[in-house]
């Protein structure tokens, strides 16, 4: 499902956006630094905040991200679905580092904080074709 | 009232437009500048129709909206309502985001992006509007403020 092709808009060098939808039919759209590749058929999400998103997602667990290459700007829609939290192991640790990068390049050090790595299924790769 | 302090953001902003269907499925397109109405209670996003198909058939059926703006230094709002149309845009409106994507394309570029690849999105009159009736506003930049709602 995730393949080569996809890999370098899953850098965090262009933010990804994420969309979610309440039980009651709300729908709520943020801004995330990366989606991280997980395997081929998972991704995680990096939880920084107490938000709306992370309401949603108790709620009804299905998402709708995309994320861009930089170099390209090819685009990719994905339907995913939420399957767990992780707050420590090695893909967290990963997150949290590549999150502080992003975060000193920002001048955001102080108010970018990795919660929980979120890891969510992907169930369609979509290409948006520009 | 939509607050004036949005209002640089709005014009200057990068802005996703999110929705959802009937059986709560989420979808969201990238907007390509926006226009404040007279009355300052509703916004018209611009957008291309070819990558806003899911989009605009979510808000047929559902009706509502939920917009994120942001600009580079990462002040950003959450602008949430309803839908009222999508029509064609003024060549006010297109002069807009003319000024919108020329300034995203330059901003971009600074970062170290290759400008034909920028160009693929930003370098693409939009061909779309769709309005909102806004009924709240969030700040969205990160921070202790984030989340707060603003008075309109």
């Amino acid at each position: 499902m995730i393949d080569e092709q996809h890999l370098p808009a899953m850098q965090g060098m262009f933010p990804s956006t994420f969309s979610t939808c309440s039980e009651d039919g709300e729908p709520n759209t943020t801004v995330i630094s990366q989606v991280w590749y997980v395997d081929e058929e998972h991704v995680a999400l990096s939880f920084q905040f107490f938000s709306k998103t992370r309401k949603n997602i108790a709620e009804n667990p299905f998402g709708y991200v995309t994320i861009t290459n930089p170099m390209t700007m090819d685009m990719y829609g994905l339907d995913i679905e939420f399957v767990r939290s992780e707050t420590n192991g090695d893909l967290f640790d990963d997150m949290d580092m590549k999150l502080q990068a992003i975060a000193s390049m920002s001048g955001m050090e102080d108010v970018f904080e990795l919660k929980a790595a979120d890891i969510y299924k992907v169930h369609k790769v979509s290409e948006i074709p520009l | 009232m939509i607050p004036e302090i949005t209002f640089t953001v709005i014009k200057e902003g990068f802005g996703h437009f999110g929705t959802a269907s009937n059986n709560k499925m989420p979808s969201h397109t990238d907007t390509l500048g926006a226009s404040i109405s007279d009355d300052k209670k509703e916004l018209t996003f611009f957008a291309r129709k070819s990558l806003s198909e899911q989009v605009l058939a979510n808000l047929a059926e559902n009706g509502r909206a939920t917009i994120f703006i942001g600009v580079a230094s990462h002040e950003a709002y959450q602008f949430k309502g309803q839908f009222v149309e999508s029509r064609p845009l003024t060549s006010h409106e297109q002069e807009l985001s003319e000024k919108n994507r020329n300034n995203f394309i330059e901003v971009m570029s600074g970062f170290g992006l290759p400008k034909p690849a920028i160009e693929r999105l930003f370098g693409v009159e939009p061909d779309i509007g769709i309005t909102v009736r806004v009924e709240d506003v969030f700040v969205q930049t990160p921070g202790p403020e984030a989340g707060k709602r603003l008075e309109i």
